[in-house]
């Protein structure tokens, strides 16, 4: 196909058609990665494996070119349809939902809490004597 | 992180799922769902998406650098049908839009040009420098 200027556009992932099983592997055994790829690293690592050895295994039949290396591979695809902003977070299982909320936090904390740290020591409030106790009550 | 500093953020002010997923003592905040973020606007709704389409664009930039920088990749990368969803990041969080439905359905029909042409001019790029 490539000596007729055929190019390939390589997509190789699409939650729907994986199958985990229930796998207690992965927090709240799901059977479908809804959303998953985003933020489940353990499911990204099986995901990069899977690119590394599409891209890089010798071509015999061209002279050991790997894929990466081959100017017919055109595109690359992420994914294919998905979405954490399309599905809604319903579709999440719960313990994989709890990734979510843990990074949310994270967030909260990085954005908030900062400045209102800064508030707090040139406002100190001594009707809040356990503040510090409750900063350090999350990691 | 406190809890007075939660509610000071994020006001319960809706009957919905307000607080659903809370567990400050292990860090964790519930994530607004994405109907009444859009319908029903407020801090945690606006933070909420704000937070998922960075956990978005963290994927897709990861595995671009993975594609190209590890495996030396030196094709074009294409991100997702649906990575348009990525611009309401970048209009709704530097405009006064609000989320509403029709915002939300307006610019996920609309800016899909958009950004395609904004991934393929950054993995352009990247391309040429490699």
């Amino acid at each position: 196909m490539k000596q007729h200027g055929i190019y390939l556009w390589l997509s190789i992932y699409w939650f729907a058609w994986v199958n985990l099983g229930g796998s207690a592997s992965y927090p709240g055994s799901p059977t479908t990665p809804w959303d998953m790829l985003f933020f489940n690293t353990q499911l990204q690592n099986s995901y990069f494996n899977v690119w590394d050895t599409l891209l890089t295994t010798p071509n015999p039949y061209e002279n050991g070119l790997t894929f990466a290396e081959d100017p017919a591979v055109a595109f690359a695809s992420i994914m294919n349809e998905d979405s954490l902003l399309w599905y809604d977070l319903g579709s999440i299982p719960s313990g994989e939902l709890n990734i979510l909320n843990t990074g949310f936090g994270t967030y909260f904390k990085s954005k908030y809490c900062l400045v209102d740290l800064i508030n707090f020591t040139f406002n100190f409030n001594h009707d809040d004597d356990n503040f510090s106790t409750k900063i350090n009550t999350v990691p | 992180m406190t809890a007075p500093l939660v509610a000071q953020k994020y006001p319960t002010t809706n009957v919905y799922e307000l607080d659903v997923g809370d567990d400050l003592t292990s860090g964790e905040l519930g994530l607004r769902s994405l109907w009444n973020a859009c319908n029903q606007p407020d801090q945690r709704g606006y933070d909420t998406l704000d937070y998922l389409t960075g956990v978005m664009e963290m994927f897709y930039a990861n595995t671009t650098h993975h594609l190209k920088s590890t495996l030396g990749y030196k094709g074009l990368v294409h991100g997702s049908k649906y990575v348009e969803l990525l611009a309401l990041h970048y209009i709704t969080l530097h405009s006064t839009l609000h989320y509403t439905t029709l915002h939300y359905t307006t610019l996920h029909y609309t800016t899909l040009h958009y950004t395609t042409l904004h991934y393929t001019t950054l993995h352009n790029t990247t391309q040429h420098t490699n």
